[in-house]
């Protein structure tokens, strides 16, 4: 290489310069984008707009709540995993009442994100105040692959305030299996 | 594999937090104890940062997650962090550093600070932040702090403090090839070339391929986005091999110059020759490969990589060089002739390429195929890349490929793209606000229904028509109590009695003492009336107490059945005046919002219009650079073709 001619001696200085840069490109480089003045103005305006959008998200969300499921009539259910090593959980079906009012059918990504203890709100709706019944349906792969339809009831009293219930699948490390069950949360 | 270490520290939030709720699930600990913050993880560990954020928003305003505070503020900073941003994250820890004496929790935030600092670019700032953490973070935490501080100390030339930090590096294997690369790194450029090549070597050695990469790993193999898609979780294919594979290539890429640069271009050669064919080190590893067998004086062996490499992309600037490297090889062989055609051959494809170049250029100035770019940055996270795919195969297409691996023009559609997904969501508010308002309207028309029902009977007067009544009766009883009046306690029945009773004595009274032969008749006549009477006037004198206890107990009963029935008005009265209020509040609120929706429209609008301009901007400087780039290889081939002439009119080597 000492003995190429200029121009290739150029060409030459350039890939290695490039093969350094490379190197700190994939090892070092710094996190942040070029320092160009105009992204990093645009960069600042999107944080701030991001900001408001999010706070803005969040005022809607509880007024969205607030308007469509008031406190004195609210019930909210959520589906849980614990652990979750004796069922893969492919379908859930929530009736209140006799009246189907909520059904899912789970993605991986889904059953991943309850595994690793993610709770899913599954319906919320409104109910007057008294006795209610609620029955879920689980389907999904039990021990040794097996197809399982699982179910569970609950009878609740709805008062003044919000109900929150709780339905829940955790491995029942005696029985070897999954176990279904549904809570009232106080 | 572009900004590997970079992507990777940039999901640090994602991977300490979610190292941790795996963690917790092993032990068997207890779930969430506030369901709704089980919520936000459930949209966390799906990597919906926008959901889970808002969610999270949400839930700290109504008080919901009292139980998980502290947990929830560092998901959030981490949150923020991965959705770029960093002054709410850094509010947020700065906030937990004063707020919290706990060692885990501040560590935990001066790491985060680090990393936004160091993601800033400002250095001092983020040593700063990794010198105040104690001893309490969590063991991949930990790791990633080491690989961050490496990294500083690299920046600023502390080869062997980098490499310090990197020495008995323990963290998930994830990072374990970054951390030997660059520990590698650092020993070579710290003086320690021995133990610096074995550590680039154990990554240069390689993996074993899997049966399937698939289109869409090579994709990846070129492109970062996919990487970064990876690791928050938008896609699902396994770039496991490709990242390593990358790196493994790097590596052996990094060796090779390193000894070329040490001279000891046989060592060079060995580990360029290793790079694969497929990888995008490959044009760059030919290039160096050609160089170490020239430097041995092997100029014919020379021409192998360089050749391949000359009909690889022209875009490419090894490339490029090659372009040169070959005549620059054929001259050494004292093939003049070969040295003039290559020579002119390069002159003439950096000619085309300088023309195509201009007219990619005045294809983007004008909007053209990167209008029809960002048009595709459309719904999901995935639109835009999966709208490459079905990109035409021409030649703007090809720069468009090239131009996306900058960095600088990932950041930048990244940024549009977070824009686009921001007015999407705009819009689906705008729509549900607007649904608020009429549910509003119609509850409204409702409740003025009801209310005038209500006030119908209210203004009756039935209630006041009753309680005057209550009065009357209230004071006959008082009356009857004082007075003693067993008669005024009389039932209906009796009453009618005592009315027949009257009316026989009023006719007796009107019939004569002496009747003659009726008289005695009469006389027995008078005699049942008198029993009949004592009967009537007994029996009441007799149940008198226990009736006046029985009526004052049913008037007892009328007060507060009365009473009730002024505290169901008010309560009624209170409900109508609430539900006024309240609805009158939810209006508002709702009012409220509409204007921010689109003063926050209008602002996206103009930043996605400028931004817009900044990507055209990009590219054309992009654009530009590799003209001038071109244009001075030119002019370097036009020189050693005047000289190639020249040495071989005078019969010396050029």
């Amino acid at each position: 290489m000492a003995t190429a001619s200029g121009g290739i001696l150029l060409s030459a200085a350039c890939l290695l310069g490039g093969l350094a840069s490379a190197q700190e490109s994939e090892a070092e480089a710094p996190l942040s984008p070029p320092a160009d003045a105009p992204l990093k103005a645009i960069d600042q305006e999107v944080q701030d707009l991001k900001s408001e959008v999010l706070a803005l998200n969040r005022d809607l969300f509880i007024l969205e709540e607030e308007l469509l499921f008031p406190a004195n009539t609210q019930v909210t259910v959520f589906l849980s995993f614990d652990v979750g090593t004796y069922f893969a959980l492919d379908g859930v079906e929530l009736e209140v009442d006799g009246k189907q009012v909520a059904s899912h059918l789970y993605t991986q990504r889904e059953v991943d994100a309850l595994v690793r203890g993610g709770v899913q709100k599954l319906f919320v709706g409104n109910l007057r105040a008294g006795e209610h019944e609620l029955v879920a349906r689980f389907t999904g792969k039990g021990p040794h692959g097996r197809d399982y339809r699982r179910g569970t009831t609950l009878e609740f009293e709805k008062g003044l305030g919000t109900r929150y219930v709780e339905l829940q699948i955790h491995d029942s490390e005696a029985k070897q299996q999954p176990e279904f069950v549904a809570r009232v949360w106080e | 594999m572009g900004r590997g270490l970079s992507v990777a520290l940039l999901a640090c939030a994602l991977i300490g937090l979610a190292d941790d709720a795996d963690a917790r699930r092993k032990r068997y600990e207890p779930r969430v104890r506030d369901l709704h913050y089980g919520e936000v993880l459930f949209h966390f560990y799906q990597y919906d940062h926008f959901a889970a954020i808002t969610r999270l928003l949400a839930a700290r305003e109504q008080e919901r997650i009292a139980h998980h505070s502290t947990e929830a503020e560092l998901l959030l900073g981490g949150m923020f962090v991965s959705y770029g941003q960093q002054e709410d994250a850094e509010q947020i820890f700065q906030s937990l550093l004063a707020q919290d004496e706990r060692e885990e929790v501040r560590d935990r935030a001066w790491f985060y600070l680090a990393k936004i600092a160091y993601q800033r670019a400002q250095p001092d700032r983020a040593a700063r932040a990794l010198g105040e953490i104690g001893g309490s973070l969590p063991r991949d935490l930990d790791a990633q702090r080491k690989l961050l501080a490496s990294r500083l100390y690299m920046d600023t030339g502390q080869y062997d403090q980098a490499a310090a930090q990197l020495e008995r590096w323990k963290g998930s294997d994830e990072y374990l090839d970054y951390a030997r690369y660059n520990l590698g790194v650092a020993l070579v450029r710290g003086g320690d070339v021995q133990r610096g090549t074995r550590f680039l070597q154990r990554i240069g050695a390689g993996r074993e391929q899997p049966d399937r990469v698939g289109f869409f790993g090579s994709l990846g193999y070129l492109f970062t986005p996919w990487r970064l898609l990876k690791r928050e979780g938008a896609i699902d294919v396994d770039l496991t091999y490709e990242e390593h594979q990358a790196l493994t290539d790097k590596a052996n890429v990094a060796l090779g110059f390193a000894f070329l640069q040490d001279d000891q271009p046989d060592q060079a050669a060995r580990y360029l020759g290793r790079v694969e064919d497929a990888s995008p080190w490959s044009a760059r590893a030919r290039l160096g490969l050609g160089w170490a067998y020239a430097a041995q004086g092997e100029y014919q062996r020379a021409l192998d990589p360089w050749q391949a490499l000359e009909a690889g992309d022209p875009f490419d600037p090894a490339v490029q060089e090659a372009f040169l490297a070959v005549p620059y090889a054929l001259g050494k062989l004292e093939d003049y002739p070969g040295a003039v055609d290559r020579y002119t051959a390069a002159i003439g494809t950096f000619n085309d390429e300088m023309a195509r170049i201009d007219r990619v250029a005045y294809d983007a100035a004008s909007g053209g195929f990167l209008g029809e770019l960002l048009a595709s940055v459309e719904g999901d996270d995935l639109g835009w890349f999966w709208q490459l795919e079905r990109l035409p195969d021409t030649p703007q297409t090809r720069y468009l490929y090239r131009l996306l691996a900058e960095h600088s023009f990932q950041e930048a559609l990244k940024n549009y793209r977070d824009l686009r997904l921001l007015r999407q969501n705009l819009e689906g508010w705008r729509e549900g606000v607007s649904a608020y308002q009429d549910m509003l309207a119609s509850r409204r028309t409702r409740f003025d229904d009801r209310v005038e029902l209500m006030s119908e009977a209210l203004a009756s007067g039935r209630l006041g028509a009753l309680d005057e009544r209550g009065e009357r009766v209230r004071a006959r009883l008082e009356r009857v109590r004082v007075e003693a009046d067993a008669a005024g306690l009389v039932s209906a029945d009796e009453q009618a009695v005592q009315e027949r009773l009257g009316r026989v004595r009023d006719r007796l009274d009107t019939l004569p003492a002496d009747a003659g032969r009726y008289t005695e008749q009469l006389d027995e006549l008078r005699n049942k009336y008198r029993v009949l009477d004592g009967v009537l006037s007994w029996q009441l004198e007799e149940e008198y107490a226990a009736r006046l206890w029985d009526r004052t107990k049913s008037v007892r009963e009328l007060d507060g059945a009365l009473a009730e029935a002024h505290t169901r008005t008010e309560a009624l009265l209170a409900a109508r005046e609430g539900a006024d209020e309240r609805l009158q509040r939810f209006a508002e609120r709702v009012e409220a919002i509409v204007p921010r929706v689109d003063a926050l429209t209008a602002r996206i609008d103009g930043l996605m219009d400028e931004h817009g301009d900044y990507i055209y901007a990009l590219a054309t400087r992009t654009l530009d650079q590799r003209r001038a780039r071109l244009a001075a290889y030119l002019t370097e081939a036009q020189y050693a073709l005047a000289s190639v002439y020249d040495s071989a009119a005078h019969g010396d080597a050029p």
